[in-house]
Order: structure tokens, then C-alpha cells, then sequence
């Protein structure tokens, strides 16, 4: 498979299925989430939260719209990774939407993220300018 | 709020100011500089996001 095809076909399936992700945790809600919660290794076995500790009940405390709640779970994740991840989002929407308007193709920023950690520059560069 | 996590906050945030940079700046002759900067500055706020674990337990 050609280099520009692979990391867009995987831009494509993270797309999919961080949308149906996302679909399914607003769809099936926080009461299941919450009831899943998955234990966090590095507290089991040595007693000393991680970094991600207090992530899940964050995103569940932002869902339920306690905001100060998710800030005392986990800060980093609530104010820093869950906004720049939406932002990844809704610019991906948009720009999507809009190449299903447009005859020009254009890279959305999520694409991007791939072809950064992939390595696949130039590709990404011919298709933004395409 | 915890130093460490306004600086794994701060630097998450510089990361993707970086990462817009580098996506916007992806067609010109000085693409290079600016995602490689892109990439330091993940890894500085992976390295910060760590500390930051590290230290919410002192």
C-alpha cells in the first residue's frame, strides 16, 4: 500500500472509532463508564496514583457537568488534554463536512497528527496542497 | 492546584500551539524547523505530564 494510503486509511479507522467511542459513552452514559472503571496497575501494585489516575472518573464528573469535581480529579487531563482533544475533533468535523462540499481535498489537523508521528511529510504535504 | 500540573497544563498547551504551527506552516521551505519543534515540545510535555505524576504523590 502506498505511503499516503496508510496513514490516512489509520486516520480514517482512529476517526471511526473515536467517534463511536465518543457516541457510545454519550449514548450509553456515565453510569456505565462508572461502573467499569478500570484499576490502575501502578496504584495497585506499588500504592502511588499515575499520572492518568482519576482520568476516567474526570471525564464522568464532566459528563454528569461537575466541572470542579473533574478539576480535583485529575487537572491536567480535565484542562489541558480534554479541550485540545475536543478541538482535534470539532476541527475534524468541520473539515470533513466541508470536503464533502468542496472538490478540493483538505487535510484536516487529525490527519496531520499521523502523518507527523508516521513520518509520512511529504505525503501530507502533496495532499494538503493538492 | 498542584505546580507540576500548570506546568503539564502549560505545556500541553505549547505543544499544540507548536502542532498548529506545524500544520499551518506545512507547505513552506521552513516546514522542517517547525515540526520538529512539534515534536520536542510533545515530548517535553509527555516528560512534564510525568513529573507531574511523580510528584501529585509527595
Amino acid at each position: 500500500m502506498p505511503e499516503k494510503k496508510v496513514y490516512l486509511t489509520i486516520a480514517k479507522a482512529a476517526r471511526i472509532a473515536v467517534w463511536a467511542l465518543l457516541a457510545a459513552a454519550l449514548l450509553f452514559g456515565k453510569e456505565f463508564v462508572a461502573g467499569h472503571y478500570l484499576p490502575c496497575f501502578w496504584y495497585e501494585h506499588f500504592g502511588w496514583e499515575c499520572s492518568t489516575c482519576g482520568a476516567s472518573r474526570a471525564v464522568v464528573s464532566l459528563l454528569s457537568g461537575d466541572f470542579s469535581a473533574a478539576v480535583e480529579f485529575n487537572p491536567v487531563v480535565t484542562l489541558g488534554l480534554v479541550p485540545v482533544f475536543i478541538f482535534l475533533l470539532l476541527s475534524d468535523l468541520a473539515v470533513v463536512v466541508w470536503n464533502l462540499f468542496s472538490k478540493k481535498r483538505r487535510l484536516t489537523p487529525f490527519e496531520y497528527c499521523f502523518a507527523i508521528f508516521g513520518g509520512s511529510f511529504r505525503r501530507a504535504e502533496q495532499e494538503g496542497s493538492r | 492546584m498542584n505546580p507540576f500540573a500548570v506546568l503539564s497544563v502549560g505545556l500541553i498547551f505549547l505543544s499544540f500551539g507548536c502542532f498548529l504551527l506545524a500544520f499551518f506552516t506545512r507547505m513552506k521551505p521552513y516546514a522542517k524547523r517547525t515540526r520538529l519543534l512539534c515534536l520536542l515540545s510533545a515530548v517535553l510535555s509527555l516528560l512534564a505530564f510525568m513529573l507531574w505524576g511523580i510528584m501529585r504523590n509527595l
